[in-house]
């Protein structure tokens, strides 16, 4: 886990989330809710790596669990459904799940706070 | 971080297996024994960061308590709480003190501490126009990029 404006580790491993095997399929996939939000999310990537892989592959699998300080839902009137997937050292991105399709849908991307 | 205290000799520290207690701290507080009760804690910076958080936001939702829903947010440091109205507020304290029972109940700051950043974090994006935009346009199926998995 990463200290708060310390950047970036890879050692941390979140866990499984409950009941998911180690060679479990997605069950969701991901996409960026347009070119723009991709270009910053390929961005995020790069100064995040290990980490957004970490949170990828959980959020195929259980992208509405909440996961400690790390994920969690949006509150109030007009944020329902939204939720949020903190990176580390002020990185984060927020989502909207279409359980229909099975895709998380990726809307804003932020590299750090402010 | 799970919150479950692991407990190691002091003995560990000075030895070989001080690397294997720092790689359990990352995971998890580990209690250090050691002698004339002087028995100390491992944590990694994010956990002690939480911890302060807890307490700092702690302190505020006991202000809030003592103002009400309607005037909280003239206290210093819930001045965010404005963009919401009163019935979310209500909400908000209700939900923190939820969290903060979970909390003490488990001992696990992170319960309180993600309800926290649930409510100040959408505070942050419902000030951001860009942000509110986005998040409330209609997904466009046709507009979507799939993301591959960032490769290691």
């Amino acid at each position: 886990m990463t200290a708060e404006g310390a950047g970036p580790r890879d050692t941390a491993v979140l866990p499984r989330p409950a009941g998911v095997p180690p060679d479990a399929s997605p069950h969701y996939t991901i996409h960026a809710a347009d070119k723009g939000v991709a270009k910053q999310w390929r961005d995020l990537t790069v100064s995040h790596g290990g980490k957004v892989r970490e949170y990828y592959d959980y959020l195929t699998q259980t992208p509405t669990k909440q996961l400690g300080e790390r994920i969690f839902p949006m509150k109030g009137k007009r944020n329902a459904g939204v939720w949020e997937c903190e990176i580390g050292g002020g990185a984060r991105f927020v989502y909207v799940v279409d359980e229909e399709r099975k895709r998380v849908i990726i809307k804003v991307v932020s590299t750090s706070h402010g | 971080m799970e919150s479950a205290v692991l407990e190691r000799p002091q003995s560990d520290l000075t030895h070989k297996g001080a690397s294997e207690v720092f790689e359990l701290a990352d995971k998890q507080p580990v209690l250090i024994k050691r002698r004339h009760d002087a028995d100390q804690v491992l944590l990694n910076a994010e956990s002690y960061a939480g911890l302060l958080r807890f307490v700092q936001n702690l302190y505020l939702v006991t202000r809030a308590l003592t103002k009400g829903p309607e005037r909280m947010v003239d206290i210093e440091g819930l001045h965010w709480t404005k963009l919401f109205d009163a019935d979310e507020r209500r909400t908000m304290l209700l939900e923190l003190v939820e969290a903060a029972r979970a909390s003490s109940e488990r001992k696990d700051p992170a319960i309180f501490n993600a309800t926290w950043k649930g409510w100040a974090h959408s505070a942050e994006l419902m000030n951001d126009p860009a942000a509110m935009k986005a998040l409330t346009a209609p997904v466009d199926a046709d507009a979507t990029v799939a993301l591959a998995r960032p490769i290691g």
